[in-house]
């Protein structure tokens, strides 16, 4: 599969260091696929490194090849593991930041062109508009050929810029960025906590949520209760861990069974939940069950619920069919063996989906935002053309 | 010059005050040595400021003041250390009895369990049911639970000689002084000879833990006054009691037939004493045995219901009838008010719900419910419909999978989930939520097994009819808003013990209280070792034997413990989550559901909105 798939172009030229990087890509698939690395933090960061070598050993003769070579790879890691979305999100950002910088590069060039020649006056004035934001005005939207950058690359082999570095550098600030996710998230979320209040979090997984509420308790000294729901089946050795984790931070923690939630809502001040995925309209995937009743437990009596989520896990994808980002699994963990005549049918929910309605702000470590707004962050980070990498390019 | 001699001599001093903790020359030449360079560091000091003008009195004078302040500070630090000592002491002493803040106001399943034990070895044991108050410490003795488990005298003699680091409260006379003994001697054969099997299961097996939460006053009370009255109780009632507290009869209808059963028995066995009349006696003598049946549950809404139907039933007879005659009586009426209030209202509840049940249709329960059961089976078996049913159940009792393996048996499709998964269940095309109940309170709250509300809500949102099938026995004249206020709390050790990789195999907390009581007694073990260590030679040789002698025995019992529980399951992450002060985990029974999010009330009265409780509670009062 990976041989066919591979451009041509590039087996033909280096095969050592092809061969190289299509083993690293082979295992990595294979790892998605079986799901042997998990967490969307582990997979950004592993995705990015993946990147770095492939960019490395890769061979393009214009910026275009590089961009579809890119989107391939994009695309048969998201084609490994769909519900994996952290893959899909970084690769898409590289080449948001790729595409501007080819603007960029294509407008200085023209710039260039038109001091030299004057007649080109046509060609000039196109070149000299204002990269502006892809949706800021129709006027641009229908001045702006797209097609420009696409021919104006083919027609020439050498650029100024060099976008190897330009690529490896975008994954370096990626990867810092993502590293360093948490101080941003705690110091906005840290005002959104007052003294004594009983928070509740039915994501004991999210180490964002353990960092955070681990920081508000030392840096900020607020004390306060924390009530974690067991997410039995699945998340229950999560939720211990996390429990006495923050019980050791001196940190009062009374674990709930995941039924007491209604029960006990009336007297909490704010739910937290860690997300896996942001996607477009302000909706989130979490990776535990069990998640979306808790929130519309808070809404029915107006707690406010606050996710928190690294910019990494903004998708640029609408979720138009729920059902096919919800992970289930096997039964076994819901019914021991049973005799077979009597076989029952069983649901085995691991992840789930929190509509946009059920959460009151999205913590980012760039700020805090409604759940309305996520879709403007989003196109700060990704360009449209980007959103579906199995597509043809235009 | 002066602060550097100052803080040596801040350094020597705890040498010098303490000097039993260093014992030895070589320390003691350093001690000297140290007092020589002060001395000389001081002369070095009073030559200079005998140099700089200040005279040698008003130095000694300096010199002193000094002193004292240091001696002074020194006290108070000393002071404000024991100060927190004893606070700490003071918090561990509190933790022993863990209840979270949010629940403080409800009485902990340990509590329940420690009040059984003790009333429990006072009514089973006849060698601890002569000892009356004191004999709380005595939670030794075997209880219905197991089986007797009888201690031999051979062993007691054997014991009795050593002296436990029991506390207990002496309310003692003097006459009862011997049984006192014998009774710590019963305690302490559990905790301190090795020779005893410990037997998993068996309630002698108690760690201090438990014992500890005897030592609240008005626990010890309530104990005090159940023990008063024991020679009341009767055998049938205690061993329902503790069924009830293990959970063996669960459910507020089987509690309630449970109980009425139990009274019917009662009632036959019943002697009216000399002088006064069964109707006047009789009320007394149930009183006492409902007591001791509070202490295993709180009383379910249904029993409270039939007592009072009892109680009122009781003060009708004329004292002119025979006892034989009231006694039989009685034991009819009990009989006929079970019959009518459960068997004959289901038969009424199940015909009137099934003409709310449209063919091929789905139907989401929750838990487990008698009625609901039979309804369903009705409506697939007599009336053929074809009809899907999706169980959503919860941790930590399953109660739901009884109830599916019901239906399975008979043929219904059903789906078996958890609350977990309830977002996906709702968007299967459900018709009907179906709601058992436990209590439906006078202004319309739904009082029933933690989870039903967020069902009742979620299916409330989707606009989906919520019913609940209820006995007009059910009706509560309480009222309540939240499910915090009154709730019942179980045991949180119910929670903790999960194999992760296989949730559902295992879920027993049965090795918990086991192996608390082997860690502690570990630890007792190494702090008597410990003690032992600095006595007199004779007496530390003898001791060291009778450790080895204890080690060998002992470890060949923990090995085998250890051995057991390593079979049975793996680490639990939450082990020793009593150790950890700001840890807790809440078990509640029970929660309350909105009267909006309810569509339907389905009685043998007919169906009713929910705020038609109290109307059918004033209407039907008197026939209830």
């Amino acid at each position: 599969m990976s041989a066919q798939s591979m451009p041509s172009l590039v087996s033909n030229n280096h095969p050592t260091a092809v061969t190289e990087i299509e083993v690293s890509i082979d295992s990595f698939i294979a790892k998605l696929k079986r799901k042997q690395i998990s967490g969307s933090y582990i997979i950004a960061l592993e995705t990015l490194q993946l990147l770095k070598r492939f960019i490395s050993a890769v061979r393009w003769s214009n910026v275009n090849e590089l961009i579809a070579q890119i989107r391939e790879l994009g695309n048969r890691l998201e084609k490994a593991n769909p519900t994996a979305f952290g893959c899909g999100n970084v690769i898409k950002r590289i080449l948001a930041v790729l595409r501007d910088e080819i603007e960029e590069d294509m407008r200085e060039t023209m710039a260039g062109q038109g001091n030299n020649d004057t007649n080109n006056n046509t060609n000039n004035n196109n070149g000299l508009t204002p990269a502006e934001p892809l949706i800021s005005s129709m006027f641009n939207l229908l001045q702006k050929p797209e097609q420009n950058s696409q021919d104006f690359y083919e027609s020439r082999a050498k650029t100024k810029t060099d976008f190897r570095q330009v690529v490896i550098q975008a994954i370096k600030d990626l990867i810092d960025e993502i590293k360093n996710i948490d101080d941003g998230i705690q110091q906005i979320a840290v005002d959104l906590i007052h003294d004594h209040e009983i928070l509740l979090t039915p994501t004991p997984e999210s180490k964002t949520v353990l960092k955070f509420l681990i920081r508000a308790r030392e840096r900020a000294n607020r004390t306060f209760t924390v009530l974690v729901t067991e997410g039995f089946p699945n998340n229950t050795q999560n939720a211990h861990d996390f429990a006495k984790k923050l019980a050791e931070h001196d940190i009062e923690t009374i674990i709930i069974p995941d039924s007491a939630v209604f029960a006990l809502m009336s007297r909490v001040g704010k739910v937290i939940i860690g997300t896996k995925t942001v996607f477009i309209n302000g909706g989130s995937i979490v990776s535990s069950a069990g998640v979306s009743s808790v929130c519309e437990c808070a809404r029915e009596f107006k707690t406010p619920v606050f996710a928190v989520a690294g910019l990494y896990k903004l998708s640029p994808l609408y979720p138009f069919n729920v059902e096919k980002f919800v992970e289930f699994g096997g039964s076994q963990h819901i019914l021991p063996r049973m005799d077979p005549r009597n076989r029952l049918d069983t649901i085995n929910k691991i992840t789930d989906y929190v509509p946009p309605e059920n959460i009151d702000i999205y913590i980012t470590n760039i700020g805090g935002f409604a759940p309305s707004f996520i879709y403007r962050i989003a196109w700060d980070n990704y360009k449209q053309i980007d959103v579906h990498l199995d597509g043809k390019q235009k | 010059m002066s602060d550097t001699a100052a803080t040596k001599e801040a350094n020597a001093t705890p040498a010098v005050t303490d000097p039993t903790t260093t014992p030895g020359g070589k320390k003691l030449t350093n001690k000297e040595l140290k007092e020589l360079k002060k001395q000389e560091e001081a002369a070095k000091r009073s030559a200079k400021k005998q140099a700089s003008g200040i005279s040698v009195e008003q130095q000694q004078a300096q010199a002193q003041a000094k002193r004292d302040k240091k001696q002074h500070q020194r006290e108070k630090q000393q002071q404000e250390l024991k100060k927190k000592e004893t606070q700490q002491q003071k918090l561990l002493n509190n933790k022993n009895v863990k209840k979270t803040s949010l629940f403080s106001h409800l009485e902990t399943t340990e509590e329940r369990r420690a009040t059984l034990l003790a009333i429990g070895s006072a009514l089973n044991s006849p060698r601890a049911a002569r000892i009356t108050a004191s004999g709380l410490m005595v939670p030794v003795v075997a209880s219905a639970l197991s089986g007797a488990k009888v201690y031999t005298t051979s062993n007691l003699a054997h014991n009795v000689a050593q002296t436990t680091a029991i506390t207990s409260t002496p309310t003692e006379t003097g006459s009862e002084n011997n049984t006192v003994d014998l009774a710590k001697s019963l305690a302490s054969l559990s905790l301190e000879n090795n020779d005893v099997n410990v037997v998993p299961g068996v309630s002698s097996i108690i760690p201090d833990a438990l014992k500890k939460s005897l030592d609240s006053p008005e626990l010890v009370s309530n104990i005090k006054e159940l023990l008063v009255n024991k020679d009341f109780i009767h055998p049938v009632i205690s061993q329902l009691t503790f069924n009830l507290a293990i959970y063996k009869i669960v459910g507020s209808i089987p509690r309630c037939i449970a109980m009425l059963e139990a009274f019917q028995i009662v009632i036959k066995d019943y002697k009216t004493p000399k002088g006064t009349t069964l109707s006047r006696n009789l009320t007394n003598y149930l009183s006492h045995q409902i007591d001791l049946l509070k202490r295993a549950r709180p009383l379910s809404v249904t029993m409270g219901n039939a007592i009072r139907w009892l109680k009122q039933e009781i003060s009708h007879i004329d004292p002119s009838t025979a006892d034989n005659e009231a006694k039989l009586d009685l034991v009819e009426k009990i009989g006929l008010f079970a019959k009518e209030k459960i068997e004959l209202a289901d038969q009424l509840i199940i015909k009137n719900a099934s003409n709310q049940i449209e063919d091929k249709s789905t139907i989401v329960t929750f838990g487990s419910s008698k009625v609901l059961t039979e309804l369903i089976l009705h409506n697939t078996r007599v009336l053929k419909k074809d009809l899907e049913v999706i169980v959503v159940d919860s941790r930590p009792l399953f109660e739901g999978k009884k109830m599916a393996t019901i239906l399975r048996e008979n043929g219904v499709k059903v789906i078996y989930t958890l609350i977990t998964s309830l977002d996906t269940v709702f968007n299967m095309g459900v018709d009907y939520v179906f709601l058992g109940a436990h209590s439906i309170l006078s202004n319309g709250f739904l009082y029933s097994r933690a989870g039903t509300a967020m069902i009742a809500m979620s299916a409330k949102r989707r606009n989906i009819p919520v019913l609940v099938c209820c006995e007009s026995l059910k009706f509560s004249q309480r009222v309540q808003l939240d499910s915090v206020t009154y709730n019942e709390l179980a045991d949180p050790n119910d929670l903790v013990p999960i194999d992760y990789e296989s949730p559902m195999e295992r879920r027993s907390s049965k090795g918990i209280l086991l192996k608390q009581f082997v860690k502690e007694r570990h630890e007792h073990n190494i702090k008597l070792e410990k003690e032992n260590a600095p006595k007199g030679n004779k007496q530390q040789q003898q001791q060291q034997q009778k450790n080895k002698h204890n080690k060998d025995s002992q470890g060949k019992s923990e090995d085998s413990t250890a051995k057991d529980t390593d079979n049975e399951q793996s680490e639990n992450v939450l082990d020793d989550w009593q150790k950890l002060a700001s840890l807790n985990i809440v078990n509640i029974l029970y929660d309350l559901t909105p009267p909006e999010y309810i569509n339907k009330v389905i009685t043998e009265f007919g169906a009713l909105p929910p705020s038609s409780v109290p109307v059918i509670l004033r209407e039907y009062k008197g026939s209830a």
